[in-house]
């Protein structure tokens, strides 16, 4: 089983996860599920249980051209402070969280989409199209040759 | 004598829901300034609510807070239902309990297990409690999401849920959600048991403390989403007479005000509440917290962490009897009628009393709108609590050990900081 998770929120392009989402839906073979949640914190952690690879889509704000689309693994994701508050606990604290329990999922893909702004409504161009393209190469993998994953745990 | 002025700039006030400021200054080893800075955005709020229609109010209100929205929802429901003289009846009322008991078990949970937990047991973060204790977290995350699944089954969703209207619920959950869901909750059960004993058993700082408790009081249950004002001073009031009795004044230090009663700082949430209501436990939950030894009323503010984990198991047995006799109505909700009026909400949020008061005019238009959070009611009480434990601890102890006695003393209130900026400093000041 794999689960393709977009995170995000409404503010502009946080949503970019969610978009992805709703590209991929009915375009998924069986056995892959698609969530889309918001600023899930720790909470993500539940969202990996049983699952054989885990698909992860966020938002990212790497000083990049928005719209670029980055895989990274996990080992990018190092070197953000210590316990944050609530509100700073994202998706790279999650993951930290989950490898000291043990219960990151075998297999992992982190594609980060990086966004323009988060003020309007709705996406910009760049971000629109670039979650629009990483749907499709996402539904060429899941359906075809399969999802280019780290591998986690034997 | 020369000044050695010491400032640590930490991503401070760590584990709490948002982001706060604390400012000390030492001299003579004495304490001459302690100032907890909070930004609190209800203030903002009151003002987005004049003008707006009735039937928004819900659904602005919720966005106060991303932990407590069924809180924020259900004290402006009851005011504004109050206003309007109306009576949503018994299934309602029943069913917005229930909703409530999500709000607790998520937020309980959190707190127990991912904020407070790391302080009990010797860790600077979760992650690295995680490693050492991963069914801990692995409970709390679990009860977390239960209680974010019982908020979406009546909110449609769990963060700002759109469920709730005045008058009630938009829509019921149909009886095979409901089963599922009491399975669930029922599953927990041999948890939530479990997590009282285990918090008891946690080595707790032992320092007993003189403050007066505030809480809700039902005349049957465990209160949530209704009562009386009460204190274990005498007080008892209706939640109408809240402002002749509590004030609130302005600090130049913060933009938040502190709320006294009769000039004195208080407690209110998860210690206040069960240390005026052990007669309204039910029974189960009255045989665990007996069986731990730890006697109530208790004066240990530190037992604010068992509070929230019998408050989790008190969540659990509600939600399970309300939803065994669930039957899906007609409607999930009665129709409203505007008139003009002033209308008030208390209910018990995760953290204490959240108090409402609303005018309306004749057209359903909020004219004037108040909203005390708990917070701000227990920030006085914070500031008594730093002192009096800074003194205990001694001030002749290094930055850093005073840093984390003084966020551990903060966190233990669970207090619910909303993010005015990223980070906050503690500056010491010795001279």
């Amino acid at each position: 089983m794999i689960r393709v998770l977009g995170i995000g929120s409404p503010f502009g392009d946080d949503a970019a996860g969610w978009r992805v989402i709703e590209h991929l839906r009915g375009r998924v073979p069986e056995g892959v599920e698609l969530l889309a949640l918001d600023r899930p914190g720790a909470a993500l952690l539940r969202w990996f249980e049983g699952m054989d690879g885990v698909v992860l889509i966020d938002a990212i704000r790497s000083g990049g051209r928005p719209g670029a689309v980055r895989s990274l693994s996990l080992d990018a994701l190092d070197g953000l402070p210590e316990s944050p508050s609530t509100h700073g606990f994202g998706l790279a604290h999650a993951l930290r969280l989950a490898g000291a329990m043990g219960v990151l999922p075998p297999r992992l893909a982190i594609h980060a989409i990086e966004l323009g702004g988060l003020e309007r409504d709705g996406l910009t161009p760049e971000v629109e199209a670039a979650a629009r393209a990483l749907a499709e190469s996402l539904a060429r993998d899941l359906g075809g040759d399969g999802i280019k994953f780290e591998t986690l745990q034997p | 004598m020369t000044e050695r002025t010491v400032s640590i700039h930490v991503p401070a006030l760590t584990r709490v829901e948002g982001e706060g400021a604390l400012r000390l200054r030492i001299e003579d080893g004495r304490i001459e300034a302690l100032a907890l800075d909070i930004f609190e955005p209800p203030r903002y709020f009151e003002k987005f609510l004049e003008g707006r229609q009735h039937a928004e109010v819900l659904d602005i209100v919720a966005r106060v807070c991303g932990i407590c929205p069924v809180a924020y929802q259900m004290s402006a429901a009851q005011a504004l239902e109050d206003a309007f003289r109306l009576d949503p009846g018994p299934w309602v009322r029943d069913m917005r309990r229930v909703f409530y008991c999500g709000e607790w078990l998520q937020s309980h949970a959190l707190h127990i297990h991912l904020l407070a937990l790391p302080d009990f047991l010797g860790f600077d973060s979760v992650v690295a409690m995680a490693a050492e204790h991963p069914e801990a977290v692995r409970r709390g995350l679990r009860l977390q999401g239960l209680g974010n699944d019982l908020i979406r089954l009546f909110g449609g969703r769990s963060v700002h849920p759109v469920g709730a209207c005045v008058g009630g619920f938009h829509d019921a959950p149909t009886l095979d959600e409901v089963r599922t869901m009491l399975a669930r909750l029922r599953a927990e059960w041999p948890e939530s048991e479990a997590l009282i004993g285990w918090v008891a058993s946690l080595p707790m700082p032992d320092d007993e403390q003189v403050f007066t408790s505030v809480a809700l009081r039902h005349p049957a249950d465990y209160p949530l989403a209704e009562g009386r004002i009460v204190s274990d001073a005498g007080l008892d009031i209706e939640i109408a007479d809240y402002e002749r009795h509590f004030a609130e004044e302005h600090r130049p230090q913060s933009t938040a005000l502190f709320a006294l009663l009769d000039g004195q700082p208080y407690l209110t949430g998860p210690l206040a509440r069960l240390n005026l209501n052990l007669d309204r436990l039910p029974e189960a939950t009255r045989a665990l917290l007996e069986a731990t030894g730890i006697r109530f009323p208790s004066r240990n503010m530190f037992h604010s962490l068992l509070a929230r984990a019998v408050e989790i198991h008190v969540a659990l047995v509600e939600a399970i009897r309300l939803l065994e006799a669930y039957v899906r109505p007609a409607s999930p909700h009665v129709a409203v009628r505007p008139c003009a009026g002033i209308g008030f909400g208390a209910t018990e949020a995760p953290r204490g009393i959240l108090w409402h008061r609303y005018a309306v005019d004749g057209h359903g238009i909020i004219r004037a709108a108040r909203l005390v959070p708990p917070t701000s009611q227990n920030q006085a009480r914070i500031e008594a609590d730093l002192h009096r434990s800074l003194l205990a601890f001694g001030l002749d102890q290094p930055d850093e050990a005073l840093r984390l006695r003084a966020e551990t003393v903060i966190r233990n209130y669970d207090p619910c900081i909303s993010c005015a900026t990223h980070f906050l400093d503690l500056t010491v000041q010795r001279q």
